[in-house]
């Protein structure tokens, strides 16, 4: 079995880690669309060290699909460069719409200390 | 002196075409490929489905003919451009119709997703045309096309075409062209020549009226014996004109074509909603699209592929395992499949006694069973959960998740694990949480999986299921680049000029929202399935209620 990785998995996981000790101001803090892929390159590592296949969604137009699709959770910053939470949603919220559903190993594959490493050192406990 | 061939169509009568395109296109192997790949995927539901892109390729020739001519004579009647430079115009959008689909795919548009990189995207084929057409302007557009990027095969016509038959384009101007005539990537509204050109791109390659929309919707009911409206193709092109409406010149129609447009939408309307969304038709498709992603696994090494424009060429490519293939068609992956990589799903394809069935056959058997059976809270519970299961279906991806024993092992074992996590968790509250909602997600699949396996014991089948995510249908009627195509009334010497939204009452179509999905099982030979309605209110009532 292949798990197929889209672009939205990636930028609300990566924004879950990132925020996920933050109270207040969500929507300050982005994640850039570089961080995503080398996030994405991460996890994709560690399923395959687990003997899993898995591949990346990356293109402009899964980019345009996923802020059309899940424009009540997801906007553009800095320039068209990064990803940021929109105010009034919660980490909570991210939690819920996109960990419910996902393969057990790739929600693991997301929270694994290594792969979370990649993403802003600042903005990660 | 006549300087043509002529071909004899059954729709069309005699196509005459030049001598110099008989000689040095259609003659070629690059163009008689096209004689190996099936125009359509309905060979399924309709036996004499099994005409070819050749064919399709020759009308769509034949219109563009009619169409580039009475274009061309209204854009010189109404002093827009002199008859010269528009014949320059015409000239290339008639090849650009003749080679619009020389780099189709096997199973075309089954097939054509595999042209895109291994990430999904058309980088590579941008960066090809980039270079073939020789525009360092053209080329940085081409870099921000990702996002509305041409169908591969299109975007590998460009390719094959420029490449084998450059000849006749000459200028790096005429390959920009009949690039974007493929592509239907217009031209910024600048001049009034890019504004007349981009009316002819326009009729190659539009969301609404084009030529090669034309020919397939005619050929495939005649080919088919799909009964649906009839299409007056003469009088629609003949009804062509040029207008200048809000300052720019744009495609129009004369108000004799008011009919025919109808009949054009609702023919396709019947085409996409009970031939293309049919079930056994996107079975089909799964199928070979498994079929084809076994090949490239197998086949394909770090820089040579299956689907790449060296196997569509004569010379071809050697890929791994010493197996060369060139001229890509139809041919070629049926041989492989069959006779060097099988699996039990490509003889699936061979052996239809054993195929999965659809359990509902419709997509007003879904709404009746399903859609809608909680309040919105619960269906938005579960379409989320069909969407995630689904997934592996983004866009032409296919996802081969089959529902059976192991499925459902595989499912136990993820919830043992899950509930391990919990426990080692260790107050780190986020990611209890995580898991928690992950152990609630991971339970609506084994009640969804057990619910199946349970209508599997009672109609005495096998567990093996396989679901396939399906686009809830949606007239053309509804789509908002309909409504803008433009009506002309001569009044006198004033041409007035509205919308089509204006002036037809026809488009009055509710747009849908969602998607749906299908089920397929194998049930054994003379055994009919009963109980759907209740099995579906019992599934839906599992899931979300795990």
């Amino acid at each position: 079995m292949c798990f197929y990785i889209g672009i939205e998995d990636l930028a609300a996981n990566a924004l879950i880690e990132i925020l996920k000790t933050k109270e207040d101001n969500l929507s300050q803090y982005t994640v850039t669309y570089a961080e995503l892929e080398d996030y994405g390159a991460e996890v994709v590592h560690y399923l395959n060290k687990k003997g899993e296949k898995a591949v990346l969604i990356l293109s402009r137009e899964s980019t345009s699909l996923m802020l059309h699709n899940y424009s009540d959770f997801f906007e553009e910053k800095e320039e068209g460069t990064a990803i940021a939470l929109r105010e009034g949603k919660t980490v909570s919220d991210l939690i819920v719409r996109f960990r419910t559903y996902l393969a057990f190993d790739v929600m693991m594959a997301f929270m694994d200390n290594d792969t979370v490493q990649v993403l802003k050192k600042e903005n990660v406990s | 002196m006549c300087h043509n061939k002529k071909l004899k169509d059954p729709i069309y009568g005699y196509v005459y075409i030049p001598v110099e395109y008989m000689t040095d296109i259609i003659d070629t192997a690059e163009f008689q490929r096209l004689r190996r790949i099936m125009q359509t995927s309905y060979s399924p539901l309709y036996s004499s489905a099994i005409h070819n892109r050749f064919v399709h390729s020759i009308g769509v020739f034949y219109l563009g003919g009619i169409a580039s001519n009475q274009l061309a004579e209204e854009i010189v009647r109404k002093e827009i451009m002199k008859k010269e430079q528009v014949e320059n115009i015409a000239s290339v959008y008639r090849l650009a119709c003749l080679l619009h689909d020389v780099g189709h795919a096997p199973f075309s548009h089954t097939g054509e997703c595999f042209y895109k990189n291994k990430n999904f995207q058309s980088v590579e084929l941008h960066e090809r045309i980039a270079e073939l057409v020789g525009s360092s302007l053209f080329a940085e557009e081409l870099n921000k096309k990702e996002a509305v990027a041409a169908a591969p095969h299109e975007l590998m016509s460009v390719i094959i075409g420029i490449k084998n038959y450059g000849m006749f384009l000459e200028t790096t101007e005429n390959k920009e062209f009949f690039a974007r005539c493929i592509t239907g990537y217009k031209y910024d509204d600048g001049t009034i020549e890019k504004q007349i050109k981009n009316c002819f791109i326009s009729m190659l390659n539009s969301k609404v009226i084009d030529v090669d929309r034309l020919d397939y919707l005619i050929r495939d009911a005649y080919i088919t014996g799909f009964e649906t409206v009839n299409i007056d193709y003469r009088r629609l092109l003949n009804a062509l004109t040029v207008v200048c409406h809000n300052n720019k010149f744009e495609i129009a129609y004369k108000k004799d074509a008011l009919s025919i447009i109808e009949n054009v939408v609702y023919a396709h309307d019947a085409e996409k909603k009970w031939i293309q969304n049919h079930p056994v038709v996107l079975y089909e498709a799964y199928i070979i699209k498994h079929i084809i992603m076994n090949l490239n696994e197998k086949l394909n090494t770090e820089n040579k592929r299956l689907f790449s424009e060296e196997a569509l060429s004569r010379e071809g490519i050697v890929l791994n395992k010493k197996v060369k293939v060139s001229l890509l068609c139809d041919d070629d992956i049926v041989y492989l499949y069959k006779n060097m990589f099988s699996d039990d799903l490509s003889l699936e394809y061979l052996n239809r006694q054993n195929r999965r069935h659809p359990i509902w056959k419709s997509e007003a058997e879904y709404m009746g069973y399903i859609d809608g059976l909680g309040g919105e809270q619960l269906n938005e519970i579960f379409d989320q959960y069909i969407a995630t299961m689904t997934k592996g279906e983004f866009k032409d991806i296919p996802s081969f998740t089959v529902i059976d024993e192991t499925y459902i092992k595989k499912i136990k074992k993820e919830l043992t694990k899950a509930k391990a996590e919990m426990k080692a968790a260790g107050g780190d509250t986020r990611k209890e949480e995580s898991v928690q909602n992950n152990i609630q997600g991971i339970k609506r699949r084994m009640a969804f999986c057990l619910r199946l396996q349970k209508f599997a014991n009672e109609n005495n089948m096998d567990c093996d299921f396989v679901l396939l995510k399906a686009d809830i249908f949606n007239s053309n009627f509804s789509k908002e680049y309909l409504g803008k195509t433009l009506i002309v009334f001569k009044d006198g010497k004033t041409e007035n000029v509205y919308p089509i939204i204006k002036v037809c009452s026809t488009l009055k179509a509710e747009k849908m929202d969602g998607d749906m999905f299908y089920i397929f099982c194998r049930k054994k030979k003379d055994t009919k399935i009963e109980g759907i309605k209740e099995f579906c209110k019992r599934l839906y009532l599992d899931t979300v209620g795990a």
